[in-house]
């Protein structure tokens, strides 16, 4: 069976993974791995980008996470069913809503009551078997491990070998190999991936020190003890684990287990309450029809027929409960005395324009209705909506919140990166460059998306930064690889994200 | 015993024989003037014969062998802040009325403690070459006329009693008076205050009732206190240059005297002291030290002192030299039922100055851990002076041989069969080996120049014997052997 990397972390997990799901997969694709997981610290934020770039670079991406646990131990999951998505997805909704903004713990009852259809993993030194062993020792380890095995019983928890070319690493392995052979659970091997590359580890050790608000020269074990929790492939695994090679084998046949992509997510959009008699479809023809009524006058000839192409698309793809919940929610704004127009392509559809949503006649502009809307597309179409800032828009926000639940509604996130100055403030502190200095820096370096006309290293040297300062090249080199890595998450101004029943 | 007051007689004397350790048991005397016209204002007791007011030339004669020197209001300064010092251990309110003298507020403090602390204080001052007396009373004046007579410490418990057969100076009159009170057959305060204030008052004025309420101790006024030292430091410049360290350990003491009453007083003890040497060449010698033990023991001071410039060389004469106390609060602490403290904490250091003069100050103390992966890097800490109890058991016990490293590692030549060592050659250890486990790597410091990166085999040779070895950036070496 060919090696799965099923225990990575990618730069989704906000400063404890130094490399992006792009990145992983790349490096996934050149070393030939079939298929990896991506267990992201407490979330599944970096699932998406890691399963379009593994579709472009013929990868299999498989969904996890590491769950930190009320005890602080982080086990790792991995999505074996759509099921365990959605138990996964509720866990995390759970645990993050009732604590503040990445303290959110996972409660081992919780875990047990939503277990079907994950896969655990042991974990590495932070799992809980790891930290027990560590702490109190075989006994207490193995207590650990057979809380794990209760919930997930022998075919869905996986003992996780890990071999960082560490001295004394094999003591701990040694136990767990004994532990799961006794247990006869298998052995799974990973590599703890925390960078695609070893030359990425310095990012890793970056994120370190802002986590603990330290700096590189005094982080001092804190750091990765070396560059080895990068990617390997099957060759370079089926060496390192040639005692065991068992452990190597497993991946591929867990891989083979898990089942669930995001492929196959099974996201439903929430169907409009529409009259007795009457289906999403015909629902909204008829209100389109009246709509049009309003708007043209009488709807006949290209009016007509514009409408019945648009309306027949609509129905064919499935999305007429979505236009209806867009009419349903403009309606509800104008009711209230608040402006509210759809804007950008939404306009080009005639339907939007019956609607009330948007105010542009698309037939008589002559707008091209296939670049809102065309048969081959399979994902939702956009509308954006124009609503003025402050209360009014927070009523519409809560009157979505009253109609779709606390769980079926929700405000979508920003990931914000690591820009120029940010990233040279953040990393500059971190090599212990002064602050003067990076004070100089932000204040020369422009900000925005508009291209830099010099390079770092002349910035720098403009910023008070000396060519001969030993630490230069190091610092360089790693703003240039912490730059555009996700910083941290923020709550978007306006953008919800609807769903029938539950989002979780 | 609301006030104290702290005197020195012949202060400006003092304060030069106490900055001058050639002055010491010889007759001295200082001159005020120039040629002819210099008189002499204070002179020592070894100074037989000689007076104030009388002209130097007068004195050279009369007293063959006496030194005749000008006042020096450096030393002065260095006295009077030593005899401040000495105040604030008192109270934390004190007055500096002139030189040589300051008034101290006592009100509040225990009486019985305070007179204990006076004595005490009394005896310090005069083992630092400033003998000082002190006089407490009800009012300042009061206890200014006790400190001109007491031997060192007088306290004044009966003010009328006190006052009575103290001559009529005391109360300083002017001529005038003086003479009026002559003809009156009153010769001491308790004559004057044996008259009724208003009579007084009636034939002498208003000039007359206030020496009547001096010469009755009466006399009440506001003290203008002052603020206790805030750095606690000494420094002293020498012209000529001084070329043997004599001269310095005389002022080191001196200063290590009056920095430790500073802190005293403060409620500071030290901490780490510093040292620099200001030399002729306009460069210095520095050096810093942390004391075995925070405290305010000038002994304990001075041996660390003394240790060091024992084995310091200058290229330049010292023109000058600065102490430092950095201030601590004193250490609070109960040794824990099982700690093995050192039986003489001060020799146990005073031994590690020694050695660190001459091996260096980085090559001398416990070695410690340091907080990174690298292997077997260490800090020299230092040593302490309670071995801690023994820590539990640990979890995880150290299991398998132990490495016996050699120090420095022994560089070795290795021959590598498939990235895995096969055979040691170019050393002092030689042969094929047998079995090879590792590599172990560690990696660390990417952001200096610096980096290290170390890859570590142990290896058990045909020959016999289990070796480490380690490649990094120097080549392979042998760092030690498996037992």
């Amino acid at each position: 069976m060919p090696f799965v990397e099923l225990h990575a972390r990618s730069a989704f997990s906000f400063l404890r993974g130094g490399s992006l799901p792009e990145a992983l997969v790349a490096e996934a694709a050149r070393l030939g791995i079939p298929a990896m997981a991506l267990c992201d610290r407490d979330g599944v934020y970096g699932a998406v980008r890691l399963h379009m770039s593994a579709k472009e670079a013929g990868v299999r991406a498989l969904v996890g996470c590491e769950l930190t646990m009320e005890d602080g131990s982080v086990v790792p999951v991995l999505v074996a069913t759509r099921a365990g998505y959605r138990g996964l997805c509720g866990l995390l909704t759970t645990a993050h809503l009732r604590a503040e903004k990445g303290e959110g713990r996972v409660a081992w009852r919780e875990l047990a009551e939503a277990a079907e259809g994950l896969v655990a993993l042991t974990g590495d030194e932070e799992g809980p078997v790891r930290r027990a062993w560590l702490e109190r020792g075989p006994a207490a380890a193995a207590e650990a491990g057979a809380r794990l095995a209760g919930i997930f019983g022998r075919d869905r928890l996986h003992v996780e070998i890990q071999r960082h070319r560490l001295a004394g690493e094999e003591r701990w392995n040694r136990f767990l190999v004994d532990w799961a052979r006794a247990g006869r659970l298998p052995l799974l091997a990973t590599n703890g991936v925390l960078h695609a590359t070893p030359e990425c580890c310095s990012v890793v050790d970056v994120f370190t020190c802002l986590r603990h608000g330290t700096t590189l020269d005094a982080a001092g074990r804190r750091l990765a003890p070396n560059r080895e929790r990068h990617l390997r492939g099957q060759g370079e695994m089926e060496e390192l684990f040639r005692d065991l090679p068992e452990a190597v084998a497993n991946t591929g046949e867990l891989a083979q287990r898990l089942e669930f992509t995001l492929a196959n997510l099974g996201y439903r959009f929430p169907d409009h309450p529409v009259p007795a008699g009457e289906s999403q479809d015909s629902f909204l023809k008829k209100m389109t029809y009246f709509g049009a009524q309003q708007r043209y006058g009488s709807v006949v000839g290209e009016v007509r027929r514009q409408l019945e192409r648009e309306l027949a698309l609509i129905a064919r793809l499935g999305f007429s409960g979505y236009f209806l919940i867009v009419w349903d929610l403009c309606s509800f704004a104008r009711e209230r005395g608040s402006l509210v127009q759809g804007r950008g392509s939404a306009a080009n559809s005639a339907v939007c324009y019956a609607l009330g949503i948007t105010a542009v006649d698309p037939i008589e502009s002559k707008l091209l209705f296939e670049r809102f809307l065309s048969e081959g597309r399979t994902d939702w179409p956009d509308i954006d909506l124009d609503l003025p800032s402050g209360e009014r828009r927070e009523e519409l926000i809560q009157e979505v919140y009253r109609r779709y639940g606390r769980r079926g509604a929700a405000m979508t996130a920003n990931v914000i990166t690591y820009r120029g100055r940010s990233t040279m403030r953040e990393v500059g502190k971190v090599f212990g460059f002064p602050d003067d200095a990076l004070d100089r820096f932000s204040s020369l370096f422009h900000g925005g998306d508009l291209p830099q006309t010099l390079e770092l290293e002349e910035q720098l040297r403009m910023a008070g930064v000396s060519d001969s300062n030993p630490r230069l090249r190091a610092l360089v080199d790693t703003c240039r690889r912490v730059r555009g890595l996700p910083r941290h998450l923020g709550q978007h101004s306006g953008g919800m994200v609807l769903s029938s029943g539950g989002l979780d | 015993m609301n006030y104290a007051v702290l005197c020195v007689p012949d202060f400006a004397l003092r304060a030069l024989r106490r900055s001058d350790p050639g002055l010491c048991g010889r007759a001295v005397a200082l001159v005020e003037g120039d040629g002819r016209r210099a008189r002499v204002t204070e002179a020592s007791a070894e100074a037989r014969g000689v007076a104030p007011g009388l002209a130097a030339t007068l004195a050279m004669s009369r007293c063959p062998g006496i030194t005749l020197r000008q006042r020096d209001p450096a030393a002065e300064v260095e006295a009077h802040r030593l005899l401040l010092a000495a105040a604030f251990t008192l109270s934390p309110r004190v007055e500096s009325t002139r030189g040589g003298c300051c008034t101290v507020d006592l009100r509040g403090a225990d009486p019985a403690r305070t007179e204990a602390l006076m004595r005490l204080t009394a005896a310090e001052l005069a083992g630092a070459g400033l003998p000082a007396r002190i006089g407490a009373g009800a009012t300042p004046l009061l206890a200014s006329y006790a400190a001109q007579c007491a031997e060192p410490v007088l306290v004044v418990r009966d003010p009328g009693g006190f006052l009575a057969p103290l001559p009529l100076a005391f109360a300083e009159p002017s001529p005038a008076q003086e003479e009026i009170l002559r003809g009156w057959g009153i010769g001491t305060l308790g004559g004057l205050t044996a008259l009724p204030k208003a009579e007084v008052g009636r034939r002498l004025g208003t000039d007359g009732v206030l020496l009547w309420e001096r010469a009755a101790g009466e006399a009440a006024r506001v003290l203008r206190l002052v603020e206790p030292a805030r750095s606690f430091a000494a420094e002293w410049s020498y012209e000529p240059p001084v070329e043997s360290i004599e001269p310095l350990f005389f002022k080191l003491r001196r200063f290590a005297e009056r920095v430790a009453l500073e802190l005293r007083g403060a409620g500071f003890v030290a901490e780490k002291l510093s040292l620099t040497l200001l030399l002729e060449d306009e460069t210095d010698h520095r050096r810093e030290f942390r004391l075995p033990e925070p405290g305010a023991d000038v002994e304990g001071w001075l041996r660390v002192l003394n240790a060091h410039l024992g084995t310091v060389r200058t290229d330049a004469r010292v023109a000058g030299v600065r102490l430092v106390a950095a201030p601590a609060r004193p250490p609070e602490k109960q040794d824990g039922l099982f700690d093995t403290g050192l039986r003489d904490p001060a020799s146990f250091w005073e031994n590690i100055a020694r050695i660190a003069a001459i091996v260096g100050d980085d090559r001398v103390g416990t070695p410690a851990p340091v907080d990174t992966h690298r292997p077997d890097a260490f800090v020299l800490e230092r040593p302490a002076e309670a071995v801690a109890p023994p820590a539990d058991a640990p979890v995880h016990p150290p299991c398998g041989p132990t490495l016996r490293r050699f120090r420095p590692p022994w560089p070795v030549r290795v021959v590598c069969d498939a990235g895995s060592p096969a055979r040691l050659e170019g050393g002092r250890l030689e042969g094929d080996v047998r079995a090879a486990l590792g590599p172990w790597r560690s990696a660390g410091d990417w952001w200096k120049p610096q980096a290290w990166s170390v890859e570590t085999w142990q290896v058990e040779l045909a020959r016999g014997g289990v070796y480490q070895i380690a490649c990094a950036e120097g080549g392979w070496c042998v760092e030690g052997m498996l037992d």
